[in-house]
């Protein structure tokens, strides 16, 4: 009985097992001949895309991010493409320091055919060692777009020897601003919308709304400022760009860049803040906030202004209030103003990177590389970039419709964002910009105002993104030539991470002073120590690396 | 002059032999301990080759032996570093805290514990004080944001309180990093590091303590002539293995509690290894600040067991 209970039970697994293999062939089979018209001719999709016989699947790592939720956003937009292209992309993602990643992918050999969002330096470390693919062989027969697209910089992404083994990603100069000074609207126009310019004007103003506001509903103290650390990287740049630095450099005609430690304006920006903190207005923990530190107590109106991007006073503001306060009104929020100091010729507050700050490159893991061309050749195109930044067009939840060779929006869509009211859950779940590689940021080609980003499509539009935009029009800059990043293997880049490591520990000493002498002292030990640890060489390297591109990216 | 030589010359053979004489006694133990010993050198020693990266400017990806031949170039980018006299202050700051106060808070509460006569109150407090070491860091750091924090529960009641009208930031300035670390540290495995007391404690024959009563010693006389001296070799011993981890000051305490307010204090030699040379991918720096921090310690243990031979006439080797 035993035994031929187990026989039966063998069968039962070696049957299903057989069964389940040759019903996947049959799926597989099927699947491939539906690429194939009936009379054997290759078939073209809506796009104008040429639809391979065999499926194309990319596999690329694209950084640090949580596997389950990039896994699950990006599902909707890969199925979409894999029925309409035949082209299966799959981004990879580790909850993992993505330099840590990097090279253990180098150590182990264990890497997929494409890597996206490295840095000029992290690209260069892989072709450097042979694993980069050399792509400028396959240009004229399958970069017909990538080469219009990218003009006028396409020359300048090809290395000394004359060998292409990058592409940009988020390329193009988007004119919309990133980063300014925020002030909570409703109490400002309460106050009577009084006039400011400078840096000093703006504080003058935020004391002012913290003394009618000392304590939120909670009865918690409120503040001036409050930020999140690293400080000098995430606040320090925007306010030396109100002192007229560029993304913290002082840049001469000649090309000479000096860091903000090393000049007055960068003592004026120390002064800024030291006051703060000495009127008790600055948040105490400033320099320790992490993101989430800042947005709960931004959230719970204890923050009267902001230095930084506006997305930030957006998702920790208004986006919270509106769920959660049945009462709220569109006023309830921050608006984003510019801020000048009274000597500065002009406020440079959003450094644009119209070269691209982030690279993608084929791996030597690549079959057929010609293949993983092909697709960038497509999705670099304006209406490839609308498939990966606005996700499937013509699906029930999509926020486009793509019918006949012409494109629309979805009003209900459109009118979500021009209104505020947009859950930016759907972006996600719409694979808004997951399955990216090399799609530019800029103002579309075709039609010269649509952009990747979906919510950035209406800004005229939008009462709040337009208020936004009319304040900030001219503090966005072109920072191509500026945006320099230390090579891998460079022994300077241990030195500027030391200066990094100083600057955020010994600048938060100094705004944290308790006098102004004290705070005077403070700077210039700053600045010894910073110079004699190197900060001087990093001037240097990145002058020179300025300069040379002064004369070779004309 | 030639018997002299004849008898250098065989006595080298005759220790041999005594050496496989020894080892055919002991062939079932040895038989026993191959396994491990195979183990120990696949897995401990082998790898060892890679120290040698330490040395060259390693590229990942790259053959080990491809790289370039630097010499001594990443110990003196370390010594030279800014960072480098803060690094060894505070590693020896913290570790030697750790030693004074980490080392004998648990021969302290053994003691203590020992001397309880209710054997349930014992268990329970011995159970307590095991607990804190079984939660992960992670937790302790968020335990001391809300207690210390510039917002937390004690500057909150000292507020209230009246003593104080500025929040203290104890999480933010360098100079209470030191103490709280410790403080930390010895809140979290004074517990754990008294079983090893305790049960050499419950190993000391208790005809001692009848005879000390007999003498007239009363408990902090039995404490101090009879349990002390006979915990003595466990207390050597861990303080030599101990003096050898002097350069183990913490590594996740201070990624997690530190921040830039604070580098000046907890940066140690872990986290810097850590930052310049993983998070940067310099992979031969890191090595060779790991490498150099292995010798100072091998060096020490060494050191403090020649002194502890001498002097005490206990040693671990």
């Amino acid at each position: 009985m035993k035994k031929t209970f187990m026989l039966l039970c063998s069968f039962i697994f070696a049957f299903s097992t057989l069964v389940g293999c040759s019903g996947e062939s049959k799926t597989d089979d099927a699947a491939k001949t539906e690429q194939q018209s009936d009379t054997g001719e290759k078939k073209v999709n809506e796009f104008g895309w040429e639809v391979p016989n065999k499926t194309v699947e990319i596999n690329f790592y694209s950084g640090q991010d949580n596997p389950d939720n990039v896994k699950k956003y990006q599902a909707e937009l890969q199925k979409y493409i894999l029925d309409k292209f035949n082209v299966k992309l799959n981004n990879i993602v580790y909850d993992v320091d993505k330099k840590e990643k990097l090279n253990l992918m180098l150590v182990s050999g264990d890497y997929p055919e494409v890597i996206t969002n490295l840095t000029e330096s992290e690209a260069q470390q892989w072709i450097n060692q042979g694993k980069a693919v050399e792509i400028g062989q396959y240009m004229d027969q399958y970069g017909e777009n990538i080469k219009k697209q990218l003009e006028p910089w396409f020359k300048s992404y090809y290395n000394e020897a004359g060998k292409l083994y990058m592409l940009p990603k988020s390329w193009g100069l988007l004119p919309i601003p990133d980063n300014s000074a925020h002030i909570r609207n409703d109490w400002y126009t309460a106050m009577g919308s009084p006039a400011f310019e400078t840096p000093e004007q703006y504080y003058d103003i935020l004391k002012q709304m913290q003394a009618a506001h000392p304590k939120n509903s909670k009865g918690e103290k409120t503040y001036a400022l409050s930020s999140i650390a690293p400080v000098t990287t995430n606040m320090v740049p925007t306010v030396a760009g109100m002192y007229g630095l560029q993304n913290g450099y002082k840049v001469t005609k000649e090309g000479d860049m000096t860091h903000w430690v090393n000049t007055e304006e960068g003592l004026e920006l120390t002064k800024f803040m030291n006051q703060i903190y000495r009127d008790g207005l600055l948040d105490p923990d400033t320099f320790v906030n992490k993101f989430d530190d800042w947005k709960a107590k931004f959230s719970a109106e204890r923050i009267m202004g902001h230095i930084g991007p506006w997305w930030q006073s957006w998702n920790a503001g208004h986006e919270v209030w509106q769920k959660v306060n049945k009462d709220w009104k569109e006023e309830q929020r921050y608006v984003q103003v510019k801020l000048k100091a009274a000597d500065a010729e002009k406020a440079y507050l959003s450094p644009k990177n119209a070269r691209g700050g982030v690279f993608t490159i084929i791996t030597d893991k690549a079959k057929n590389p010609e293949d993983i061309m092909k697709w960038m050749n497509f999705s670099i195109t304006d209406m490839g970039t609308r498939l990966i930044g606005w996700g499937a067009p013509n699906q029930p939840d999509s926020v486009w419709k793509y019918e006949n060779g012409k494109w629309s929006w979805v009003e209900e869509a459109k009118k979500a964002i021009i209104d505020a009211t947009w859950d930016y859950a759907k972006s996600d779940k719409l694979g808004q910009y997951y399955l990216s590689l090399v799609e530019g940021q800029g103002t579309m080609k075709d039609d010269g105002h649509s952009t990747i980003w979906f919510d950035q499509n209406f800004n005229d539009e939008a009462k709040w993104k337009k208020i936004m935009n009319d304040n900030l029009k001219d503090t966005i800059y072109d920072n191509s030539i500026g945006s320099i990043t230390i090579p891998a293997n460079d022994p300077l880049l241990i030195t500027k991470q030391q200066i990094d490591d100083q600057l955020e520990t010994l600048w938060a000493k100094t705004v944290m002073s308790k006098t102004e002498d004290e705070m005077m002292k403070n700077f210039n030990d700053m600045k010894d120590k910073l110079n004699s640890a190197g900060l001087h060489d990093i001037e240097k390297y990145r002058s020179d690396v300025y300069k040379s591109r002064m004369a070779s990216w004309k | 002059m030639k018997s002299e030589l004849a008898q250098v010359s065989v006595q080298p053979t005759s220790r041999l032999q005594l050496v496989k004489r020894q080892i055919y006694k002991e062939r079932q133990l040895w038989l026993i301990c191959i396994p491990m010993i195979i183990w120990v050198f696949i897995f401990s020693y082998l790898p060892m080759y890679g120290i040698i990266i330490a040395f060259m400017n390693y590229i990942p990806g790259k053959p080990i032996f491809s790289s370039d031949w630097v010499g001594l170039l990443h110990f003196k980018t370390f010594f030279h570093s800014p960072d480098f006299w803060n690094i060894i202050r505070n590693t020896l700051a913290i570790s030697g805290l750790g030693i004074v106060f980490g080392f004998t808070a648990p021969i302290v509460l053994a003691l203590l514990l020992n001397e309880l006569r209710m054997k349930r109150f014992k268990r329970v407090i011995q159970t307590i004080s095991y607990l804190p070491h079984f939660i992960s860091w992670v937790v302790v750091a968020s335990i001391l944001f809300a207690l210390l924090g510039n917002e937390g529960f004690i500057n909150d009641m000292l507020l209230r309180l009246g003593i104080i009208h500025q929040p203290i930031a104890f999480l933010g300035e360098g100079k209470y990093f030191w103490g709280l670390l410790t403080t930390t540290n010895i809140w979290k495995d004074v517990g754990w590091a008294t079983i090893i007391y305790l049960s050499a404690i419950a190993g000391v024959d208790t005809e001692q303590y009848d005879a000390g009563k007999v003498d007239g010693l009363g408990r902090f006389g039995m404490v101090w002539h009879i349990t002390l001296p006979s915990i003595r070799p466990t207390i050597v011993l861990l303080f030599i293995l101990g003096i050898g981890g002097i350069l183990n000051a913490g590594f996740e305490q201070q990624l997690l509690i530190g921040n830039s307010q604070t580098r000046e204090y907890h940066e140690v030699i872990d986290t810097y290894a850590y930052k310049y040379g993983i998070q940067l991918g310099n992979y031969s720096y890191g090595a060779a600040i790991g490498l150099l921090k292995s010798i100072i310690g091998l060096a020490l243990v060494l050191g403090a067991n020649r002194i502890s031979k001498k002097t005490l006439d206990t040693s671990i080797l």
